[in-house]
Parts: structure tokens; sequence; C-alpha cells
């Protein structure tokens, strides 16, 4: 089996064997999730490009180092993008102009840094513990309070919201203290 | 920060805040950096970490956007990006042909199915009974009025033979048969069983018949190769038929015709 570094470089070299591979493993799941979002054919084109594309301009910047297999990880980076369309609309009704000034590649260099703080926020989402990982899934999914008590087998709200609180707390100061999070935060 | 302020926030980000409230927090965002600052967060990780929303960036002051975008419009990453178009529709191309190619198999294989079935449709049950009613139909019996003049009895079970009250034939034959052999009886009394679907009882008529001394003894074969046929015992119907054939026993012309039909 390749190694991921060995994808992306061959990615950055444009080399049309290794994108063929990349096609063939992983463009029909991306293709189905994004059939399966609200999306169509071209959409998974267009998404699956853009992704290999972020990887290049990625890697060229800087070394980047993928943890988890070179499919999982394209993946997520599509699956991202797709959200990242899917709320454009959002995003568009509050700054129209100022979007529209911009351009594609600000739009593309926005979405490397939104992907790249994403990975910050996940990453250390996974370090925290089961219970916490687990509140903090329903609570960022909008599971109503009473809900998260049943499903945590809390006694009361109250409970529910100071444990919230409290890992939500916890993964903020794991944030924080990573020096990445200087540059992706933004007001 | 203070478990009240998490609330709010938390209240604010799920817009379930009160006018009253929204006005109060909302001066807060504006007149404390640090309660802003806050706020930002808390909706960067709300935004991020819910799989149907998405935090967007305006990368203002983000120095690496600008590192980013020299990159996307280098021409090194222009000469990739027309690269991955084309091996894209490479392979789009590819999987359309792959498609087109299976769906025409498929439909390839659809048609062959149809006519195969069109071809053997003998084979279905359906059939085997069709011929059944064909060949038995247009098979002639010699009437029992003419052969035996004088017997109103058994003129009457042809009449009911004829109407199809084989229930009402049968036993006229059978009291007929009881005096001496005959073969038209016999073949009256088998083909009213078959109707009836009394296959056993058919079978064993037209065996007496075949195993009889009597001259028209072998119309058995052709009769109980009918029946084979209306059981569905293609095989055995076949057998017969080929037996009828290489003895060129009754009506082996019939035989031969039938079994070119039969799979």
């Amino acid at each position: 089996m390749k190694n991921n570094s060995h994808y992306l470089d061959a990615l950055l070299q444009g080399n049309s064997k290794d994108i063929q591979i990349l096609y063939e493993k992983n463009f029909p799941m991306v293709k189905k999730f994004i059939l399966q979002n609200k999306g169509n054919h071209e959409d998974a084109e267009d998404i699956f490009q853009k992704a290999l594309l972020q990887m290049v301009v990625r890697y060229q910047k800087e070394k980047f180092v993928i943890k988890t297999s070179f499919g999982a990880y394209l993946f997520t980076v599509c699956k991202n993008l797709w959200r990242r369309e899917l709320n454009k609309s959002k995003k568009k009704v509050t700054n129209q102009e100022v979007k529209e000034l911009k351009g594609e590649e600000h739009n593309f260099a926005m979405a490397i840094l939104e992907q790249k703080r994403w990975e910050l926020f996940t990453e250390k989402l996974a370090l925290l513990s089961e219970n916490c990982k687990k509140i903090l899934n329903l609570f960022f999914a909008k599971t109503p309070y009473d809900k998260i008590v049943v499903e945590m087998q809390y006694n009361t709200e109250t409970v529910a919201r100071q444990r919230v609180f409290k890992c939500k707390k916890k993964l903020k100061e794991l944030i924080t203290k990573d020096k990445r999070y200087n540059s992706l935060f933004e007001l | 920060m203070k478990l009240e302020d998490d609330i709010l926030i938390e209240k604010y980000l799920r817009g379930t805040l009160s006018k009253d409230e929204l006005s109060v927090i909302s001066k807060r965002i504006k007149n404390d950096d640090d309660f802003k600052k806050k706020v930002a967060f808390e909706k960067q990780l709300f935004e991020t970490l819910n799989d149907d929303d998405w935090s967007f960036m305006e990368g203002e002051e983000a120095p690496e956007a600008t590192l980013y975008k020299k990159i996307y419009k280098s021409d090194a990453v222009k000469k990739v990006k027309e690269t991955i178009q084309q091996e894209n529709q490479k392979y789009q191309n590819r999987k359309r042909t792959l498609f087109k190619r299976k769906f025409f198999y498929m439909g390839a294989a659809v048609i062959a199915l149809l006519i195969s079935l069109y071809l053997f449709s003998p084979k279905s049950s359906y059939s085997s009974e069709k011929l059944y009613t064909q060949y038995i139909e247009s098979t002639d019996l010699p009437s029992l009025v003419t052969r035996e003049q004088g017997e109103n009895v058994l003129a009457k079970g042809q009449a009911f033979f004829e109407a199809k009250a084989y229930e009402k034939a049968i036993p006229i034959f059978k009291n007929r048969l009881k005096l001496n052999n005959n073969a038209t009886v016999y073949l009256y009394l088998g083909i009213s069983q078959m109707e009836l679907n009394r296959f056993s009882e058919s079978e064993k008529t037209f065996n007496s018949l075949i195993n009889s001394n009597l001259l028209d003894a072998p119309k058995g074969k052709w009769y109980k190769a009918l029946l084979y046929l209306k059981m569905k015992k293609i095989k055995k119907s076949k057998l017969l038929l080929k037996e009828i054939i290489t003895t060129k026993s009754y009506n082996f012309q019939q035989a031969q015709e039938l079994l070119g039909k039969l799979p």
C-alpha cells in the first residue's frame, strides 16, 4: 500500500496515474455522500476536484501529515467542503458584497483555514474522556437537555448543564493551548 | 467563564433569547471585548462541531491566507488544476462508458431471456396444457355409435362424453368394459378420466388397452403420451412419443410433430 505522502507528492506533481487511482478508490463514496445530502453528480465532481486541489495548495505551503488513511482524510475534506457549500447561502445573506469582491482564491484560502480549524477542534475533542465526548457530541448536535439527561442517565438538567460546561471548558483549554489556534481564531 | 454566561451565550447562539435579553447581550458584545471573544469562540465551536453547520472565516487578519492565495494563483498549481480537471473528465467518461456497456449487456440479457422464454415456452406448464388440448382435439376418435349400432347405452355415453359430462359417461364405459374388451371404449374411458384429472385411473385404463391383445392396442400409447403431457411429465411423454415414432405406431407422424415442440 502506498503511504499518504506518496499521494500528496503525486498530487503536487500532477501524476495522472495516481490521480486516477484516487478517483477509483474514493470518488464513489464521496459521490454517494453528496447525493444523499442534497447534491448531484456535478456537485460531487466539483467538490472532489476542489478537495484534491486544496490538498495540493496546502501541501505546497506546509508538509502536513495525514494521520488517518489517505482515503478517510480525503473524504473528510470533501465532506467539509460540501458542508461549506450547503451553508454558503447563510453567509451570502449577511455578507454578500464583501464576498463578491474577494473572489475565488480568497474563498479557496478560507476553505483551507476553516478545514484546519475543524481539524484542530476535532483533534482536541478526541482527547477528551469518552463521557465528555459523548455529551459534547449530543450538545453540538443541538440535542435538547431533557434528552441529554435521558441519554446520559443524569438526574437533572442542571447536572447535564454543569457537565456540558465542564467538558466544553476542558475542550476550550486544549484548543487555546495549541499554537495553531492563534492563526485560526478571528473575531 | 461563569456558568451563567455560558448558558446566556448558548441561548444566544441557539436563538432562544427574549427581545430584552438579546438587547442586553448585544450591548455587552459591543462594549466588552473579552465577552465578544468568548461569544466568537463559542460560535466557532458550535458551527464547526455541528455536522449540519459550518464555521466560515473572513480571513482579514490571517497571514496564512495571503500565502494560500499566492500559491493557488501560481503557474504550478494552475497546471495541477488542469491535470485534475482532465483526469476527472477521463474518469467520468470511463465510468459512463462502463455504465453504458453494463446497461447494454443488461439490456441484451433481458432480450435474450425474453427470446428464450418465447422459444422454449413449451417448457412451461401452461404450454404443455395448451399442447395437450391442441393434440387431444385434433385426434379423431371413432364413434361408438357407428361401431356398435343399436347399443343405445354406449350412444348415451358418447353423448355425455361430447357434452363433457365425463362423470356421467365414465360408469357407462366401465360397465361396457365389464362385458368385453373394446379398444374404443377404453379410449373414451381413459380420456374421460384424463379430462377429470384422474391421472392414475387414466394411466391404468390406457395401460389395460396397451397390454391387451386388441388390434387397436397401440392407440393407447398415443393417448398415454398425451396423458403424460397433461401431467407435465414431459420426459415420460417424450419417451413414449419416441417409441411410437420408432415403431411407426398409431399417429407416429403427429408424435414426431409433437416431439419437435417439446423441450
